[in-house]
C-alpha cells in the first residue's frame, strides 16, 4: 500500500516536471495566445497648417464601436439600447449582433461624447477601439493641393500622400490580457512597440489669399463658362507659393467646385503666347534683338508648308521688339526665333525649367512634354515652338519662368512646405529653396520693361492694379484634339502670368482658364490676376509704385473682401 | 583542603573512632540539557522563517494589489487625458471653423459690413517736400499730399490709411460656401457715400 502511494506521487511529480520544465514554453504560449491580444493604437496624424498657423487639416480623436456577437446573449436588447446612441436602425444592429463571428464593426468614428455613452452602458461584448478622423475645417479650400485621407488613415493624394510617412507617425503596439468577456485585465498591458505621433507640416499657403484667389477664379469660371481654372501666387524672392487654386465647373450644372487634383502641376497644356518670353529672353541675351529693334512683320508666314499668321489680319508692319511682345505678334516672334535657331531656343526652354519637374515633387506632377532635342525638330517647329505651340507645359512651369524675369534673372525653385511641426509643437524650417541664375540682370530688366508694355497698352490692360506697375504676358492657345488630331475647334486655354510691382517685384502669379468665353487671356485671365494681386498687395503692405504705376490708372478691378490681419 | 572539612574531622574523632571516609563534598555544576536547548532554538528559527515567508507572501500580495490599484488609476487618468485631448482637438476645430475666411466673410456681411467697391492707395510723398507729392493718386482719393501722411517715407506703404469708397450700386460676387462653391449675392449698402472703413 505504501509503495502504491509512493508510486502515485512519483508519477505525479514526473508529470509536474514534464509540464513545468519541459513543456512550460508551449503551454505558456498557448495560454498567452488565448489571453493576450495585440492592439494597434493609431498615432495621431500630424496637422496641415497655413503659413500663419491656421488649421487646414487636422485629425481629431474618434472611437469605433465593435462587437463580439459570440459574447452577446441577448442581441435584441443590446441593439435596442445602442440604436438611439449610435443613431443606427435597430434592425441593422440586430443583424450585426447575430452574425456568426467574433468581431463586427457597429459604427465607425463616433464622437467622443457618443463613445462615452456607449462605455457607460457597460454592455458585455461591446467594445470601443481608438480611431481618428481627418477634418478640413476650411471645407474644400485647397482640396486639390491638400489631397485626402482614406479610410485606412493614409494619404490618398496631394500633400497628404506626398508627406504621408511624416504625417502618419507610427502606431503603438500593445499586448493586453483580456478576460473571456473582452475586458482588459488591469495592469496587463505591455507596450511592444512604442508609437510616434505624426509630424505636422506648415505650408507656404496663406489661407485668406487662397480663399480670395479661389473666389476670384470661381467668378471668372462662372462668368466665362470655362471648364476649369488654375491660379497660383508666388513670392518672387523665396519661391514660396502663397495661393494655389484649382477649380472645375460641373459640365451639367456649371457649379464650380474644387478640383480633385492640383491642376497647376499635373495638367499640361500648350501655353500659347506666354511662351514667347522664352524666345524674347534668348534673343535679348544673345543680342539678337534689343527692345527697340525694328522688325518687319508680314501678315503671315509659310514654313515647310504650314502657314502661320497673327490673331488679326494686318498689312506688313514695322514693329519694334517691344511692340511685337506687347501685341503678341506670332509672325514677329517667329522671325526672332528664326534668327536664334532651333538649338538656342531648345537650350533656353530647358534653362527656364521646362521639360523637368518644378522641384515640388508633387504627386502626379508632370514634367511637361517639351521637344528638348533640336535634332528631332521638324522644319515647322521653328514656327510653332517659339509661339507656344507643340510643347505642353504646366501652369507652375510658366509661372517659374515669369518669376525668373521678376527676380532679375534668378530661377527660384517653388516651395510649398515652409516648416515641419513636431507633436510637441516645435517648428523646424525646411531648407531654403534652390536658386540659380538663368538670365542676366540686364536682360531681365529689358524684358520687364517690355512686359510692362503688355499691360500698359498691349493685350493685358485689364491686368493693371491701381497704384502699381504690372509686368506680364498673355497667352491664348488652342487645345490639341487627342482623338482627331489637330486642334479642337473653338477651344482655347487663356493665360495671364505676371508680377507686381514691376520695379521691385514682390509677387508673381499665373491665371489659366480652360475654354473660357471670350477666349483671350488678356480678357478673362488678366482681370483675375488684377483682383488677386490687389488683395495680396494690400494684405502684405507692398509699397505702391512711383508715379502710381504705369498701368494702375487703367484698372478698375472688382474688389475682394478685406482680410487684412 | 576546605576549612569546613577539617572541623568535621576533629569533632567526630574522639567519640566513634574511625568511620568510613566519604567523598569530600564539592560544589556541583549547574544541571544542563543540551538536546532540549537545541530543540527550542530550532523551533524558534522555524517560527521566524515561517513568519518571514508568510510576511513576504503577504507583502507580495499587498504590493501586487497596490500596483494593480496604481495601474487602474493610471488607466483611468489615461482615459481622462484622452478625453481632454479629444475635447482640446474639438475646440481647436471649432476655432479653425470660426476663423476660416468664408465664415468671417459671412459673419461680416451678416453684421452689415459691405465689400468695398474700390480701394485706393494714397500716393507716396517725398520727405524733402511734403507738400508736393511725388506721385499722383491713382484714384480720386482725398487727402493727397496732406499732412497726415507727410512723415511716411518714400517707397513705404500706407497701411490702413487708404481711402475706401463704398459702392453706390449692388454688386455680386461668387462666393465659396462651406460646402463648395456657390454664387451668392453680396448686397452693397448703396449709400452713395465716399468714405467708410473696410
Amino acid at each position: 500500500m505504501r509503495f502504491l502511494i509512493v508510486l502515485v506521487f512519483v508519477a505525479l511529480g514526473l508529470r509536474l516536471v514534464a509540464l513545468q520544465v519541459f513543456s512550460s514554453h508551449h503551454y505558456a504560449s498557448v495560454s498567452a495566445s488565448q489571453l493576450t491580444t495585440d492592439v494597434q493604437i493609431p498615432a495621431e496624424r500630424g496637422g496641415i497648417f497655413d503659413r500663419n498657423g491656421a488649421v487646414l487639416a487636422i485629425s481629431v480623436p474618434r472611437s469605433t464601436v465593435v462587437a463580439d456577437p459570440m459574447l452577446i446573449s441577448r442581441p435584441g436588447q443590446v441593439a435596442r439600447a445602442l440604436a438611439p446612441v449610435l443613431g443606427l436602425p435597430e434592425a441593422q444592429l440586430v443583424s450585426d449582433l447575430t452574425e456568426r463571428s467574433g468581431f463586427v464593426y457597429l459604427a465607425h468614428r463616433v464622437s467622443q461624447a457618443v463613445a462615452a455613452k456607449v462605455q457607460a452602458m457597460g454592455l458585455a461584448g461591446i467594445n470601443l477601439l481608438p480611431d481618428s478622423e481627418r477634418v478640413d475645417p476650411s471645407g474644400s479650400l485647397a482640396l486639390g493641393l491638400l489631397g485626402q485621407v482614406g479610410a485606412s488613415g493614409s494619404g490618398q493624394g496631394g500633400l497628404e500622400y506626398q508627406f504621408n510617412s511624416l504625417l502618419a507617425g507610427r502606431s503603438e503596439t500593445v499586448d493586453e490580457e483580456q478576460s473571456p468577456s473582452g475586458v482588459t485585465l488591469p495592469g496587463s498591458a505591455h507596450v511592444v512597440m512604442p508609437g510616434r505621433a505624426g509630424t505636422g507640416i506648415e505650408l507656404t499657403i496663406d489661407q485668406p489669399l487662397q480663399f480670395a484667389t479661389e473666389q476670384s477664379l470661381s467668378t471668372a469660371i462662372t462668368t466665362s463658362h470655362a471648364k476649369s481654372g488654375v491660379a497660383v501666387v508666388m513670392n518672387t524672392q523665396t519661391g514660396e507659393i502663397l495661393a494655389m487654386a484649382n477649380l472645375v465647373a460641373d459640365p451639367k450644372t456649371s457649379r464650380v467646385s474644387e478640383a480633385p487634383e492640383n491642376l497647376a502641376v499635373t495638367q499640361v497644356y500648350e501655353p500659347g503666347s506666354v511662351f514667347k518670353l522664352v524666345t524674347f529672353s534668348a534673343a535679348l541675351a544673345d543680342g539678337t534683338i534689343s527692345p527697340g529693334t525694328v522688325i518687319t512683320v508680314p501678315n503671315n508666314l509659310s514654313i515647310d508648308g504650314w502657314t502661320f499668321h497673327d490673331a488679326e489680319n494686318h498689312p506688313t508692319e514695322q514693329l519694334t521688339a517691344t511692340q511685337i511682345l506687347a501685341q503678341s505678334s506670332n509672325i514677329g516672334t517667329i522671325e526672332i526665333a528664326r534668327s536664334l535657331g532651333a538649338s538656342r531656343l531648345a537650350q533656353q526652354i530647358a534653362a527656364l525649367g521646362f521639360g523637368r519637374g518644378t522641384g515640388l515633387d508633387f504627386p502626379a506632377e508632370s514634367a511637361g512634354l517639351v521637344k528638348q532635342d533640336p535634332t528631332t525638330w521638324s522644319a515647322s517647329d521653328i514656327g510653332s515652338t517659339p509661339i507656344g505651340q507643340d510643347d505642353a507645359v504646366t501652369a507652375q512651369q510658366v509661372l517659374d519662368m515669369v518669376n525668373t524675369v521678376a527676380t532679375g534673372g534668378v530661377f527660384v525653385q517653388p516651395k510649398l512646405v515652409r516648416a515641419t511641426v513636431s507633436a510637441s509643437g516645435s517648428v523646424t524650417a525646411t531648407p531654403a529653396t534652390e536658386k540659380h541664375r538663368v538670365l542676366s540682370a540686364e536682360v531681365s530688366s529689358e524684358l520687364t520693361t517690355m512686359m510692362e508694355q503688355v499691360v500698359q497698352d498691349g493685350t493685358a490692360v485689364s491686368a493693371g492694379v491701381p497704384g502699381y506697375s504690372v509686368a506680364g504676358k498673355t497667352g491664348t492657345a488652342q487645345i490639341p484634339d487627342s482623338v482627331h488630331g489637330g486642334y479642337v475647334p473653338g477651344a482655347y486655354m487663356a493665360t495671364f502670368a505676371g508680377f507686381v510691382p514691376a520695379e521691385h517685384p514682390a509677387l508673381s502669379a499665373i491665371v489659366v482658364l480652360d475654354q473660357p468665353t471670350p477666349i483671350f487671356g488678356g480678357v478673362v485671365a488678366a482681370p483675375v490676376f488684377s483682383q488677386v494681386m490687389q488683395f495680396a498687395l494690400h494684405r502684405y503692405g507692398v509699397p505702391t509704385s512711383p508715379q502710381g504705376g504705369t498701368t494702375g490708372g487703367r484698372a478698375s478691378p472688382v474688389p475682394f473682401p478685406s482680410a487684412k490681419s | 583542603m576546605a576549612p569546613g572539612a577539617a572541623t568535621l574531622k576533629a569533632r567526630t574523632s574522639p567519640a566513634h573512632g574511625r568511620r568510613p571516609r566519604r567523598a569530600p563534598l564539592r560544589v556541583v555544576q549547574e544541571f544542563s540539557r543540551p538536546g532540549r536547548k537545541r530543540r527550542n532554538r530550532t523551533q524558534l528559527l522555524g517560527l521566524a522563517a515561517l513568519a518571514l515567508v508568510l510576511g513576504s507572501l503577504l507583502s507580495v500580495v499587498a504590493a501586487r494589489a497596490y500596483l494593480t490599484q496604481g495601474q487602474v488609476r493610471l488607466a483611468r487618468l489615461q482615459t481622462q487625458l484622452d478625453k481632454q485631448l479629444g475635447m482640446h482637438r474639438d475646440l481647436e476645430l471649432q476655432v479653425a471653423n470660426l476663423e476660416k475666411p468664408a465664415n468671417v466673410l459671412a459673419q461680416a456681411q451678416r453684421q452689415g459690413l459691405v465689400v468695398p467697391n474700390k480701394v485706393s492707395d494714397l500716393p507716396q510723398v517725398s520727405l524733402s517736400s511734403p507738400n508736393s507729392p511725388t506721385t499722383a493718386s491713382t484714384t480720386a482719393s482725398r487727402g493727397t499730399g496732406s499732412s497726415p501722411i507727410a512723415g511716411i517715407q518714400q517707397g513705404q506703404s500706407v497701411p490702413g490709411s487708404s481711402t475706401t469708397e463704398s459702392s453706390t450700386s449692388g454688386s455680386s460676387t461668387t462666393g465659396l460656401s462651406t460646402t463648395g462653391l456657390s454664387t451668392t449675392g453680396t448686397a452693397s449698402s448703396g449709400s452713395g457715400t465716399t468714405s467708410g472703413g473696410r
